[in-house]
């Protein structure tokens, strides 16, 4: 079956029963490689897929095995040419062992194959015996004629003399070419039409996947086991990323927990759940986590930056302080501190005097004082004083400044420090120090303040600087045991993340694999069903009198489960075929299996080889090997060697028609062919034997005609297959003309004209040509249906049996 | 009486009283249709009894069954004897046929 149809099975399946969501398009992706499916799991919208460039080509014309020349070649010597009817029937190759007639289908399949399955596996001695002792020159050659073509194809191989089995090479119509180039190396492996003996027997004693494989190759699903395949790869390493993932967890718990770190409490929190809380972790691990007011880190990280109080502010303040406060009072000392007050009495002084009339200073009541030269000087004397007084203000602002400057220097202890608690780092002390680093003077004595400045802020700068350290300290500490953590979980996000996506994939995977593992089941038990029913049948037929009966053959399971059941009843109980069949039974089932994988219509080979099918097969199976051969050879060309001469007597006893060739062997491995029957000689037989009985009464003398009729009709047969075989006419056209003829007349036509409607040229014909023949024809029509007879029995068969000779001249396969 | 004595010998005498049944029957065609013919061989009565019961299909079964019987009656102490299952066919075989030579006789005596 081509890919083509294949998915386009696949296609209408998806319609009919459709997966659910995206399995739907994993399983299109499924078969169009790995590449697909990863990309299609990723998300990307699926290139409509180009319908695959499908092996649409239709195969290799049908062929039919026309001649085979064997030289040299194992127990054949002097070349030898096996003739045989490129047409679908039987053809058995009667010979003794060691005549020769293994070295035939030996010898094609070391044509078709290169190698020979015999010694495929046996010690290098079996093989020495390839070339003929007496006989050293090799050369295999085949004719094969092919559907609707004139030219027959012939393959050959040719050994160099001395050379050894390897060395030949396959040639095809003249050029060395592999089997590939004519199209037959698939088909040779899918429906091999040669069956040995040795592959009968052993067929069913392989293990059973091997038995699953030989049937199952012909089936066509490759493609579809291919996706299955393909999906199956694409899980397990899905799965395997998901269970890397899960497999570093427990290390990570581990280093978790023997972490001290709250950040590890966090992680460990987030995996707990079946889905890993992956955001947290990765805040978490990357310091980005708004850590709570509570959290130890934080508090850590706050007192590792607790606000500095700098030396050189501190002595700064201590040095404003005391240098405003010098200030303040020196300039105090001097009348500046009533600075003011004078100046606003002198002031108030001017005033008065600018309106007073006389010079008494209304104070002291000194007369004459208060003068124009009183007044300048008083007006400066003013502005000294408001200078001072301005230098006062100024000095006390500055004062002022400077104390609260230092205030504000003085903070109350953080709440960090407060809440220091056990964060691993001792506070006491710091906390100590700026509490009474708090406390600072605020009645504005600036003295007062600089002293508790100078005491109490270097011991502050100092037990502050303690505990940044101690905290920066710890912080390291800390985040060198936290460090390898983090790198472990970052290295694992990546992983995590991944796997969290595949769980979704693996869903979606496994329902596809479910669907198609659902489509193959039923396509397969489709597909194998018209063998499984065909084994039956020739089961039936082959078993005879075997007890055993064969009921269904499935094949089933997948992978390493995959197998052929036989369900196998010996007189009504359920057993195992392969304990309670004989030899010869499992010979017959191997045989009823296989034939019809020989069979297929989509095998180019119509016809099959089957080398000694007879051997440990009891008496009454013979016959029912004969009824099966026969059945298969109404579609294909069926030759078979045997040395048993149960089988063709079997064939002779049915009255089954077939070809007999004998194969004799002389001294120097001599090979020679005879045929020793055909369908039309055995009718002639039939017929001579009754006409020579003697006593015959005349009543019984008119079935002689009938036994002649059926042997002109069988010569017809023969006659008109050759001629539209060799004009190059397509197989099915051959076998629609063979339908046609239903009275001698219409076959005579057929054979001799080539047309089955010319029937009433027949008898002109015969007279002008073989006048000898006319009557004889006559009678043959006419003697089936009455008259008694009158005259010469024997001579009237001997005409009819000249006439077959004369309509289909013997071929040079016939003796 | 002796079982153990007839013990291996029933092939034989189931095929030699099959063999005579057929006899008969053809026997009772032939002096209806062809006189004379029951006194030739075995081989030319059987090969014309299609013909004559216009049966070809139980002709060719007979054919088989009286080559069966024949080798079962002629066969030697060292050849395999017919089984039970294919001496029962035959004997289907040879009901058949008496069944229809009688058949074609009264419809020719009528």
């Amino acid at each position: 079956m081509s890919d083509a149809t294949l998915l386009a099975l696949v296609a209408r399946r998806l319609e009919t029963h459709p997966p659910s969501g995206a399995a739907v398009d994993l399983v299109v992706a499924a078969f169009q490689g790995r590449e697909a499916v990863d990309s299609t799991l990723r998300g990307d919208k699926l290139a409509t897929a180009a319908t695959a460039a499908a092996a649409g080509v239709t195969g290799p014309p049908a062929a039919y095995l026309a001649e085979l020349h064997v030289e040299g070649f194992r127990g054949i010597g002097p070349p030898v040419a096996l003739h045989l009817r490129p047409g679908p029937g039987l053809t058995l190759i009667v010979g003794r062992n060691g005549s020769g007639k293994s070295s035939f289908s030996e010898a094609l399949e070391m044509l078709l194959l290169g190698s020979n399955r015999r010694w495929a596996g046996r010690p290098k001695v079996w093989e020495d015996g390839w070339q003929n002792l007496h006989h050293r020159h090799t050369s295999i050659e085949a004719r094969f004629n092919l559907d609707g073509r004139r030219e027959p194809l012939v393959l050959s191989r040719r050994w160099a003399d001395g050379a050894g089995l390897d060395g030949s090479v396959l040639v095809i119509g003249g050029k060395p070419r592999p089997l590939e180039t004519i199209g037959w190396a698939q088909p040779l492996a899918a429906h091999p039409p040669l069956l040995s003996h040795h592959e009968l027997e052993t067929a069913l004693d392989e293990g059973p996947s091997r038995l699953y494989d030989a049937l199952a190759g012909i089936l066509g699903l490759g493609d579809l086991t291919a996706a299955q395949e393909t999906l199956r790869r694409a899980r397990l390493d899905v799965e395997a990323s998901i269970k890397t993932a899960r497999g570093a967890v427990p290390a990570l718990r581990a280093l978790l927990e023997k972490a001290e770190d709250e950040r590890a409490a966090t992680v460990l929190t987030a995996l707990a759940t079946k889905v890993w809380d992956l955001d947290v972790i990765a805040d978490a691990v990357s310091g980005l986590a708004a850590a709570d007011e509570q959290s130890t880190l934080r508090r850590l990280s706050d007192l590792a930056s607790l606000p500095v109080l700098s030396r050189e502010d501190l002595e700064e303040a201590i040095h404003r302080l005391r240098l405003t406060h010098a200030e303040v009072e020196r300039i105090r000392e001097g009348d500046a501190g009533r600075a003011d007050e004078t100046a606003a009495l002198l002031q108030q002084a001017l005033d008065v005097h600018t309106h007073a009339v006389d010079q008494t200073c209304p104070v002291c009541g000194t007369e004459g004082v208060l003068t124009y030269d009183w007044r300048l000087r008083a007006g400066q004397r003013l502005q000294e004083l408001r200078s001072q007084a301005a230098a006062l203000r100024q000095a006390t602002g500055d004062l002022q400044t400077a104390i609260s400057h230092s205030a504000r220097l003085v903070t109350a202890p953080p709440a960090a420090l407060r809440e220091a608690g056990d964060a691993g780092v001792s506070t006491v002390a710091a906390l100590q120090a700026w509490q009474r680093w708090a406390q600072s003077p605020d009645d504005g004595d600036a003295i007062r303040l600089a002293a508790h400045l100078k005491t109490n802020g270097p011991l502050l700068i100092a037990a502050v600087a303690d505990v940044r350290r101690a905290a920066a300290g710890e912080m390291q500490r800390r985040e060198r045991s936290w460090r390898p953590v983090a790198e472990a979980i970052l290295a694992w996000l990546p992983q995590a993340r991944a796997a969290r996506d595949a769980e979704t994939a693996v869903e979606a995977l496994k329902s596809a694999e479910a669907w198609l593992r659902a489509a193959h089941d039923e396509l397969r038990g489709e597909r194998f069903r018209p063998i499984a029913e065909a084994a039956q049948a020739n089961w039936t037929e082959l078993r005879q009198d075997s007890n055993v009966s064969l009921g269904e053959l499935r094949l089933t399971g997948a992978s390493t489960q995959r197998r052929l059941t036989l369900d196998v009843k010996v007189d009504g109980e359920s057993a195992s075929a392969l304990g309670v069949m004989s030899q010869g039974e499992l010979n017959c089932l191997a045989l009823s299996l296989f034939l019809p994988r020989a069979s297929m219509p989509e095998s180019p080979f119509r016809f099959v080889v089957i080398d000694d099918p007879v051997q440990a097969m009891d008496p009454s199976k013979v016959e029912g090997l004969a009824t099966t051969l026969s059945r298969a050879a109404r579609h294909r060309q069926v030759v078979v060697l045997t040395h048993d001469t149960r089988l063709p007597d079997a064939v002779r006893f049915l009255g089954l028609e077939a070809t007999i060739i004998r194969v004799v062997r002389r001294e120097s491995s001599e090979v020679e062919l005879r045929a020793v029957d055909t369908p039309a000689h055995r009718h002639i037989e039939d017929a001579m034997a009754i006409a020579q009985t003697e006593g015959l009464p005349a009543e019984a003398m008119r079935v002689v005609p009938g036994f002649c009729r059926m042997a002109l009709e069988a010569a017809a047969a023969e006659a008109a297959t050759r001629r539209m075989r060799r004009e190059g006419r397509p197989f099915a056209d051959v076998e629609a003309e063979l339908q046609r003829p239903t009275t001698l007349m219409t076959w005579l036509a057929l054979a001799l004209f080539g047309d089955a409607t010319r029937s009433g040229e027949v008898n002109s014909y015969l007279e002008r040509h073989h006048p000898w023949a006319a009557q004889p024809v006559r009678e043959c029509n006419r003697g089936v249906h009455g008259a008694a007879w009158a005259g010469d029995l024997i001579g009237f068969v001997r005409d009819v049996e000249k006439l077959t000779a004369v309509i289909c001249p013997p071929a040079p396969s016939d003796g | 009486m002796e079982v153990e004595a007839t013990a291996g010998l029933w092939p034989r005498a189931a095929a030699f009283l099959a063999r005579q049944a057929v006899e008969v029957a053809l026997a009772r065609l032939w002096g209806v249709t062809a006189p004379g013919l029951e006194r030739t061989s075995g081989r030319c009565q059987v090969l014309c009894v299609g013909a004559f019961l216009d049966d070809r299909d139980l002709g060719g079964r007979v054919v088989l069954a009286w080559n069966l019987l024949s080798q079962a009656c002629h066969h030697r102490v060292y050849e395999l004897a017919p089984t039970a299952a294919e001496l029962n066919r035959t004997l289907e075989t040879a009901w058949e046929l008496a069944d229809a030579c009688e058949s074609v006789c009264r419809r020719i005596e009528r």
